[in-house]
């Protein structure tokens, strides 16, 4: 009896101390899947910048808004972009993309940067 | 002499049932957790997929003018600055020459349905955005054999609405496993030649 009590009471601590950390993964998750969008986004927009070559590459902004339906369960988030083109003299300029969400009231970003170099 | 006892017979059965808990526990696990990632890689692809196209047709449409687009069901057809290898060029004093048509529409490819993309040269390059003949609408270019590229598979929706800013919607959807996955993207260009 008292052996099955002992262990009891330590399953119920073990059970109580990890029931916290499951709204944590959960929340991971749900980072994790914006942050992917998030990066994807950026790289897109580095390489359509690239594309335009190095004498055409300027700075633009916009945003966009993602809908994902998985298992009836809709979720939309707003992503804004925004393209920097710098020069870095003598021969380089920097693209730098960041992209910005927001997640629960806290304002997340992602950035991509890349240099080019003048042919 | 020593004698061992063994297990009775309820301590085997609880023994069994306190096993078979554990056991369908990890297996119900093991299927969650093999649907989640099931999830994650269809939503992930549709969603990268989906964001390639936005971000191609987010950037020609802001290169465009209004004048020169035509939305129809499915499809757009306008003019661009760009010539076909994608540089913009302007004339002697300064002016952006107009080059190409561009022509996004959904066509099915191998059973799925695209979104794809055509272009097609101006006969003369002009310094202002070409006003679209007639003939040349979403028709003209899926019937004619200009190659084309592939932007997006599994795109069930393209709409186009507005003038300036245009508004762009683009609905991608798979069904895995009786699974529906859905991605919908949508965001508002101002034209800006």
């Amino acid at each position: 009896m008292l052996e099955m009590m002992v262990a009891t009471v330590l399953a119920g601590v073990i059970l109580v101390s990890l029931a916290p950390l499951l709204p944590q993964l959960s929340r991971g998750a749900v980072t994790g899947r914006h942050r992917m969008a998030a990066v994807h986004l950026a790289q897109q927009q580095l390489e359509l910048t690239l594309s335009q070559g190095y004498a055409g590459m300027s700075s633009t902004s916009g945003s966009i808004v993602l809908d994902s339906t998985i298992r009836d369960v809709v979720q939309s988030t707003r992503y804004d972009y925004e393209v920097v083109v710098a020069d870095r003299p003598p021969d380089l300029r920097s693209v730098l993309v960041t992209v910005r969400w927001t997640e629960a009231e806290r304002a997340l970003s992602e950035q991509v940067e890349a240099l080019v170099v003048s042919p | 002499m020593s004698r061992r006892r063994g297990l009775t017979l309820p301590e085997m059965l609880v023994a069994c049932a306190l096993a078979s808990l554990v056991l369908t526990g990890l297996a119900t696990l093991f299927v969650q957790s093999v649907r989640y990632h099931r999830a994650l890689e269809v939503s992930l692809e549709l969603q990268q997929s989906n964001l390639a196209a936005m971000a191609l047709l987010s950037r020609d449409l802001s290169e465009g003018n209004p004048a020169s687009l035509r939305t129809e069901p499915g499809g757009l057809v306008m003019g661009s600055p760009r010539d076909l290898v994608g540089n913009l060029q302007a004339d002697s004093q300064g002016r952006l020459m107009w080059r190409k048509y561009i022509c996004y529409y959904l066509a099915p490819i191998n059973g799925v349905n695209c979104l794809l993309r055509k272009e097609q040269a101006l006969p003369v390059p002009l310094d202002t955005a070409p006003i679209l003949p007639d003939t040349l609408d979403v028709l003209f270019f899926r019937t004619s054999a200009t190659p084309y590229s592939v932007l997006a598979r599994n795109l069930e929706q393209l709409e186009i609405s507005g003038s300036n800013p245009v508004s762009i919607r683009l609905v991608s959807s798979r069904t895995v496993a009786n699974e529906l996955f859905r991605i919908e993207s949508r965001s508002d260009v101002v034209a800006k030649n």
